[in-house]
């Protein structure tokens, strides 16, 4: 993803580079490694590449975390798309658009090893809400049920039908071989053995001795080279300040203008060089869209789910009375948190069916009074794991929950391939099941 | 003599639902005899953290009570069901007997507090067993031992020693619902954030715009008086109230007082107390 080459597409814009290439944009995913590789124009098709034909999906679902759902719907059924795979543990989300599902086995099904939260490698220090790097291992409990398979199985598979699952599989190699390799290439291996580790299940990573704290940013204060282990680009080399020395902007220093944005588009009216408010494109400042939507969403992050990620599974959660709410009809649907004022306007009640729509689509909810929302705003979690409409996809309302069908997919500045969901201007109404 | 049971501070209770989903996982398709049949995969709430909102927007306070057996020392299930189908262990524990309670429907109606559920397919009532069979070995309740936060405290009330008895004598846990007189064995502390109403306020000085911090309220009503002073933002709340005839004084040095009387049916919000300069 940090490679500055390839062919890519921002996830964000996959159905515009589907349907309509060619599509130019800034920037490549998590720019980790320079400020710079934010900047950088890249284009689909890239020069020297075909377009894609096939989208073949490992993972769960996510449908329900792109915005405006609906362009993703009309992406799966487009001619441009050939085909599509999926390989699902459950029949969820964008499942069903599928022209091949596999069936993937769960986590408990198969073999693996890896740190416990350590996001792809990506994320700095995600590991310190464990107190201390963790490595776990993590065991098959049961051999996968029906047909199902893990997810390199199934690709250890179609290498073997393409004719290069000896190069794929380095010989062969199980999901229990890796894991024992990648156990003796790293240090793990140094501090306990195989035995050890497969029967404790987990190795809790050491402080390095004799131990010294390393206070953030100290180094910058002091004026000397960076001692902690920060991820990112490493300062210095610019504007006098010697390698390694100096933060990551380009002027070495905190910076309340980025020179960097200053250099790039001093213009930008969305992402100014020096942050400031500007008044929404769509919220209460935009009267036509507000006469017709007064209501503005809001969609964090789900409590009871991760991403769409234990929602949809016809588990237990579903029960839980803030995760969603069975209607009368003993479907169970996700929640839209409104102000009892705006609810009386409607002739909405606790546990109403509403639908919460917009130009962009309509979802069907059930409806929670609270004064925990002010009036004209109301709140429903995003990235449900459900997409499920009542009649023709992407053009009849949803009862899933999949609230991104109602949010705008404009990004947050024309230089930055930033979402932008919080702007978001809605009306609900009673809905008759 | 035992008599195991909890005490359960709302104060502490942070809606994780992993008490339900512990007890799911405990108690979902197995069958623990001779205390429980399995619990159906959905439909019963042998634990339940029950949303308590109070106030209105933007002065609002949200607690969750969990909702289980209350183990009642006078039980109302036992004096309906017949042929011995509900029955209290040595430990205090009442209990159903999953093979003679088969259709006795008015043991789950005789619940007061609702926490009963009737397993249709089995047709038998079921609720929490406090884990019996878990105690037997010497263990807590799943959701105790699961719960995060601390909220869940499980004992032995007749051992002097233990965690609960010495909550219980410490004279902050209550029983919920007293006056029914049925004894139950499940304590709540902070029970007020689940059954009583509450009535908030801010005061600012007028004439520099600015939050009052430290404005002296007087509340009075309902033959009681209470004071209190206002936080860093001027905000004030009297909690633990129940319905009636009210009135609020607000004073702060320099500048002239304000009252306001009104009528407590839930919980109020009583707006802003702009002070103008004495």
């Amino acid at each position: 993803m940090n490679n500055p080459l390839g062919q890519h597409i921002p996830r964000l814009l996959t159905p515009e580079c589907i349907t309509s290439p060619p599509v130019k944009w800034r920037g490549k995913g998590f720019c980790g490694n320079s400020t710079e590789m934010q900047f950088k124009e890249y284009k689909y098709p890239e020069d020297g590449f075909s377009a894609g034909h096939m989208f073949w999906r490992y993972g769960g679902a996510y449908i329900g975390t792109m915005t405006n759902t609906n362009r993703w719907v009309k992406m799966y059924q487009h001619p441009n798309l050939e085909f599509v795979v999926s390989q699902a543990n459950y029949l969820e989300g964008e499942a069903k658009f599928a022209d091949l599902v596999l069936p993937a086995c769960t986590n408990f099904e198969r073999w693996d090893i890896g740190e416990w939260a350590n996001c792809s490698g990506y994320i700095p220090h995600s590991s310190t809400g464990c107190n201390r790097r963790v490595i776990v291992f993590m065991k098959k409990a049961i051999e996968p049920l029906g047909e199902s398979k893990s997810d390199y199985e199934i690709f250890a598979m179609v290498a073997k039908k393409l004719g290069f699952y000896e190069k794929f599989t380095d010989g062969g190699k199980t999901d229990l071989d890796w894991v024992k390799l990648m156990f003796e290439k790293t240090d793990i291996a140094k501090y306990t053995t195989w035995e050890q580790f497969e029967k404790k299940g987990y190795f809790v990573v050491p402080l390095q001795k004799p131990y010294k704290a390393y206070p953030a940013l100290r180094w910058f204060a002091e004026g000397r080279p960076r001692d902690t282990w920060d991820w990112g680009p490493a300062g210095g080399g610019t504007m006098g300040y010697p390698d390694g020395c100096g933060l990551a902007t380009q002027s070495g220093k905190v910076e309340f203008e980025s020179q960097s944005l200053l250099r790039f588009d001093p213009n930008d009216k969305e992402r100014p060089p020096v942050a400031h408010y500007i008044p929404s494109w769509e919220g209460h400042h935009t009267t036509a869209l507000y006469k017709k939507y007064p209501l503005q969403l809001i969609t964090p992050h789900p409590r009871y789910s991760f991403h769409t990620m234990y929602d949809g599974k016809e588990s237990w959660m579903n029960e839980v009375p803030e995760h969603r709410v069975k209607g009368k009809d003993g479907y169970y649907y996700w929640i839209l948190r409104i102000n009892p004022k705006d609810a009386e306007k409607r002739k909405i009640k606790e546990g109403d069916l509403v639908k919460a729509h917009n130009d962009r689509g309509a979802v069907i909810l059930a409806a929670q009074l609270t004064e925990r929302v002010p009036p004209g705003v109301v709140h429903s979690w995003e990235s449900c794991a459900i997409y499920d409409p009542i009649g023709k996809p992407g053009h009849s309302p949803d009862r899933g929950g999949c609230i991104n069908l109602l949010t705008p997919h404009r990004f947050v500045s024309k230089n930055a391939c930033g979402m932008a969901p919080g702007s978001c201007l809605i009306e609900a109404e009673k809905w008759e099941a | 003599m035992t008599r195991y049971g909890m005490v359960i501070d709302l104060s502490k209770c942070i809606a994780c639902y992993g008490c339900f989903a512990a007890c799911k996982d405990e108690h979902w398709d197995n069958d623990y005899p001779p205390y429980t049949a399995g619990q159906p995969r959905f439909g019963q709430f042998w634990i339940n953290p029950v949303k308590k909102e109070r106030g209105e927007y933007p002065f609002v306070r949200v607690a969750y009570m969990p909702m289980l057996c209350q183990q009642c020392g006078d039980a109302p299930c036992m004096d309906a069901a017949k042929d011995g189908a509900v029955f209290r262990k040595k430990n205090g524990v009442v209990v159903f007997d999953p093979v003679k309670s088969v259709g006795q429907r008015q043991i789950m109606e005789a619940c007061p507090y609702g926490v009963v559920y009737w397993n249709e397919e089995k047709n038998i009532p079921q609720k929490c067993t406090l884990c019996a069979h878990r105690i037997d070995e010497g263990k807590t309740p799943r959701c105790v031992q699961f719960c995060p936060s601390g909220c869940l405290t499980f004992g032995d009330f007749d051992d002097p020693k233990s965690d609960v008895a010495k909550l219980l004598a410490s004279g902050k846990a209550e029983v919920f619902h007293p006056e029914w007189e049925n004894k139950p064995t499940i304590y709540y502390s902070n029970l007020k954030k689940g059954t009583s109403s509450l009535v908030g306020g801010a005061v600012a000085l007028h004439d520099v715009n600015e939050c009052a911090e430290g404005a002296v309220v007087v509340l009075t009503g309902e033959g009681k008086r209470r004071q209190t002073k206002t936080d860093a933002f001027g905000n004030f709340e009297f909690d633990g109230l129940q319905p009636g005839n009210y009135s609020v004084r607000v004073k702060a040095r320099g500048y002239k007082p304000q009252a306001a009387k009104f009528e407590l049916e839930t919980s109020k919000y009583l707006g802003t107390f702009d002070l103008a300069k004495s």
